[in-house]
């Protein structure tokens, strides 16, 4: 690769995910808005008006907190969700990075997030995030499984771990038609990695906002933007595994690549306002009841397709 | 010029605010939530400022001073109480008297204070470590694996878990009396096995509740039968909007909380909210829990014993509410679920009796007992505290389902001689 | 010094210090972690020996290990940001002396080991001919294996679980006897953790 190639790559990716997660803030405060019925002013400029105001607000200090954790979780965060968006192709020529093993990248990158998020509510030292994280890691680890089932699926009719190849097997059937139940379990992930909506266990108002209870200015706007930047990775990676990434008649393959990815992020944050958070205990039994006996079906399937 | 920009763009967000709400601030509190200058947060810590609303008990304001230190400096403080302002926070302070006007003045404040036209409020309590440092060395405090107690505080020790056998350690801990998650007022000590409560003691009862207005005027006089089934529909629709919110539906709650303040005699409750959406809370923690038992049923009153099948209601005595066809609504089940499900229908039953009552110009007919929406109110016995019941119904469960029982409680006693003394003066 | 000369040196360097921090650091949920670190620059490194499928599932697979085991000790023991710190260390000398006999044995191995200097051939594919070598034909075999295993172990666990469909699992169970049709050889423990049990009913 040369250097000005790779200088392009980086550039991309990074100004993707600042404009990405500006987009997410945006659709979120737009769909708020219409379920409250209240318009509270542009809704371009919220995200904005946000962001600037936690710039400015004062920072929250906990007693004993385990610092280097409570700084460095979500700067790191933030870059696993830029690396999460390099491994993904918008053209046919241009990939940020074309591992091999990109699939079982980004599956390495879930449980990474993961790791991430249990500091944010242990880094504090103060019991309701703690609480927070626990509980998410917790039911976490039980949708991580059904990512890797669901993402192995993917990789067995491009008999490749590549991303690009997995993208290239799309090019007339995308795998949501030829896995149809790969999606939406994989969305699932989504929502937990992310830690949005239904399967948002860690930030909970029952928990007087668990982890993020203990946040306040910069650091509440670094997890703020890396969790609206983790969606708009995990958007990108589901269009591309499910919905044919670039593909696509007429237009250029990028700007497909976002238009899809943005109709994932619309979907996520719509079930994020619609679906209530599950309890706890049910989750855990729709996990390893449901959604992982259905991606051992989904996988069973996708088996039985490539060897016909 | 860079700055003063973001500065600028800054100050158009609301400003978030954490409410402390003591007696009589619940009228305070929900005018804060419908103001679009702020937002409500459920922690001190994320907030720029503190709303003190209604007057905080003598026993809670060393908590108070507490709270207010856990706002970030430079904070603001807003003041919308009977209760005079702490001598420290006299020079600071704002006090507001129209409700109305809480959520812009605070925007206000913490816009001169951010510019620096202002100063932040000093520090009620001495910003010092709770637990200093009492170890031996720097390292891990003491001898042996345990390394003794550095800050003070024991390693706990294991206990038997409640569930399975296990040994953990339990974390002990406090919440209240301003904590979002219980009624203003109330102090609870909770014991936790990872996230199952093993121990709850209620420290302190929640404040006496002040219901709306229009309640303890049909103890006295006749009022208008759409008025009261309004105000009805209003406060059901308001403990909906909480259960809402705990469960990650902030946005509906939010629209919910806005229609309540205009609701019109009538309106369908589909309208107000998605039915679907209110269906989806029988799936969330706790709703199949909470079921109150054997001897304590009894003391369940209104739509939480309608909830359990028991068809008590003070309007089947009003000729008025007999005339419309009055027919109290009940649910089965007695869980957290039905509670909610019966502060549904009764809302919406409400607005259809509202609708009936403004046609036919129905004026109750005070009998000493009027049906509030947390239970029959007498003169003689308004409703009483039932926070003592908790403890029995919240040990064993796990955090999350613990919470959703607690928001489908009328804990509170009405608050009652002192308000009809008011009224008395008033007039 | 080539970029991927640095790149091994950093990766070395934050893998030996994450390691000794391990020992040295005084909450369990934050030796995991350092462990963590650890391993997560020896997967790099391995990613620079062209290794690309065993590094990338060693950041897997370490990550969610240690994330278990830091689940566990919050789970056995509340201690948030390791407040009450904790010593790390037990059987000092005994660890200490097993230590240096490892390292003394692993340098030999790298200094005094022939290791073979090969260039890899163009278009070699790492992660297909690392497949082939492990598993060769019985690819599809292995792998409705691993599914099936991991079906069985969850299954285990729902048979086994203490909280049963039904109540709990043990309700009425009896230890078997010393003899055919005997008492119970721990009948005054059994009966202990029977009271046990009619205690727990009652909270």
């Amino acid at each position: 690769m040369t250097s000005t190639l790779l200088i392009a790559s980086a550039c991309t990716v990074l100004l993707a995910l600042l404009v990405g997660a500006y987009c997410v803030a945006a659709i979120d405060g737009a769909i708020t808005a219409r379920v409250t019925g209240q318009t509270p002013g542009n809704p371009l400029l919220i995200p904005l008006q946000n962001a600037a105001r936690l710039w400015h607000a004062p920072h929250n200090e906990t007693e004993t907190p385990d610092r280097p954790a409570l700084r460095l979780a979500p700067v790191l965060y933030l870059v696993l969700a830029a690396m999460g968006l390099a491994l993904v192709p918008w053209s046919r020529d241009f990939v940020p990075v074309d591992l091999t093993t990109g699939i079982v990248f980004w599956g390495a990158i879930e449980p990474l997030a993961t790791v991430l998020v249990f500091l944010k509510g242990w880094a504090p030292n103060a019991h309701f995030p703690l609480l927070g994280a626990y509980r998410y890691v917790s039911l976490g680890l039980s949708y991580i499984l059904v990512s890797m089932f669901v993402l192995i699926g993917v990789a067995l009719p491009a008999e490749s771990l590549q991303i690009s190849a997995v993208v290239d097997t799309q090019a007339e059937l995308w795998n949501v038609v030829r896995q149809p139940l790969g999606l939406p379990l994989f969305l699932v992930v989504g929502l937990g990695v992310s830690f949005w909506g239904p399967l948002n266990f860690i930030d909970a108002d029952d928990l007087h906002g668990g982890a993020a209870s203990e946040e306040a200015g910069r650091v509440q706007l670094l997890w703020s933007t890396g969790r609206a930047a983790m969606l708009l990775a995990f958007s990108a990676i589901a269009a591309s595994a499910f919905l044919g990434g670039w593909h696509g008649p007429w237009l250029p393959g990028p700007v497909w690549l976002i238009l899809k990815t943005l109709a994932v992020v619309v979907l996520l944050v719509i079930l994020g306002h619609t679906l209530p958070r599950v309890s706890p205990e049910r989750f855990l039994t729709i996990a390893w009841v449901i959604l992982l006996p259905l991606s051992f079906l989904s996988l069973a399937g996708a088996g039985v397709e490539a060897l016909l | 010029m860079a700055v003063t920009w973001l500065r600028r763009l800054a100050n158009q967000a609301p400003v978030p605010v954490f409410p402390v709400v003591g007696i009589a601030g619940e009228a305070a509190l929900e005018a804060l939530y419908l103001s679009p200058a702020v937002t409500v947060v459920q922690s001190p810590k994320r907030a720029r400022a503190l709303a003190v609303m209604g007057s905080i008990d003598y026993r809670d304001q060393q908590a108070l001073r507490r709270v207010h230190g856990q706002v970030p400096a430079p904070r603001v403080t807003a003041w919308c109480s009977a209760m005079a302002v702490p001598q420290e926070l006299s020079g600071s302070a704002i006090v507001v008297d129209a409700t109305d006007q809480l959520g812009q003045q605070i925007q206000q404040a913490v816009h001169s204070l951010d510019a620096g036209q202002q100063s932040s409020d000093p520090n009620l309590c001495p910003d010092q470590p709770p637990a200093p440092w009492k170890g031996v060395g720097d390292g891990h405090g003491g001898e042996g694996m345990m390394g003794g107690k550095p800050y003070g505080r024991p390693m706990a020790m294991p206990e038997d878990d409640l569930r399975d056998g296990l040994q953990l350690d339990p974390l002990v801990f406090s919440i209240g009396p301003f904590s979002p998650l219980l009624p203003p007022g109330m102090a609870a000590k909770v014991t936790l096995h990872g996230d199952v409560i093993a121990g709850w003691e209620v420290l302190s009862r929640p404040y006496e509740l002040t219901l709306p207005a229009v309640f303890y005027q049909a103890l006295e006089q006749p009022v208008a039968v759409a008025d009261l089934e309004l105000a009805r529909a209003a406060f059901h629709i308001r403990r909906l909007a909480a259960a809402l919110q705990l469960n990650g539906l902030g946005a509906h709650a939010r629209r919910l909380r806005h229609h309540a303040v205009e609701l019109k005699p009538g309106q369908s409750i589909d309208d107000l909210v998605n039915a679907r959406v209110l269906q989806s809370l029988r799936w969330v923690a706790g709703a199949g829990k909470g079921i109150v038992h054997d001897e304590n049923w009894i003391r369940l009153r209104g739509p939480a014993a309608r909830a359990g099948g028991d068809a008590r209601d003070a309007r089947l005595n009003d000729p008025a509410y007999v005339a419309l066809g009055f027919e109290p609504v009940v649910q089965k089940q007695g869980s957290c679920a039905a509670r909610w499900k019966q502060w549904r229908d009764e809302a919406g039953q409400a607005l259809t009796l509202a609708a009936a009552a403004a046609k036919a110009r129905a004026m109750s007919s005070p009998s000493g007992a009027v049906e509030s929406p947390v239970g029959e109110l007498t003169k003689s016995t308004p409703p009483v505290d039932i926070s003592d019941l908790m403890p029995s119904l919240l040990v064993g469960l796990e955090w999350s389902e613990a919470m959703s029982v607690l928001a489908s409680f009328d804990m509170a006693a009405v608050r009652y001689t002192d308000v009809i003394q008011l009224q008395g003066g008033g007039e | 010094m080539s970029a991927v000369d640095i790149t091994f040196y950093i990766n070395a360097a934050i893998a030996i210090y994450a390691g000794w921090r391990v020992f040295v650091t005084d909450s369990m949920v934050r030796a995991s972690f350092f462990l963590l670190i650890s391993f997560l620059a020896v997967g790099v490194i391995m990613l620079l020996l062209a290794a690309v499928y065993l590094g990338v599932a060693l950041f897997f697979m370490m990550a969610v290990e240690m994330m278990v085991m830091a689940l566990f000790m919050v789970m056995f023991m509340m201690n948030p940001a390791g407040l009450n710190p904790m010593k790390m260390v037990h059987q000092e000398k005994v660890a200490i002396a097993a230590g240096v006999v490892a390292f003394a044995a692993l340098s030999a191995v790298a200094v005094f080991g022939e290791f073979p200097s090969r260039t890899i051939p163009e278009g070699w594919q790492p992660v297909v001919s690392l497949g082939h070598e492990l598993l060769g034909d019985s690819m599809l075999v292995f792998e409705s294996a691993g599914v099936t295993l991991l079906a069985t172990m969850i299954a285990v666990v729902m048979l086994t679980s203490h909280r049963g469909r039904y109540g709990d699992a043990n309700h009425g169970s009896r230890p078997p006897g010393l003899e055919p049709g005997g008492d119970p050889a721990d009948k005054p423990e059994e009966t202990e953790e029977g009271g046990h049990h009619h205690h727990h009913h009652h909270h």
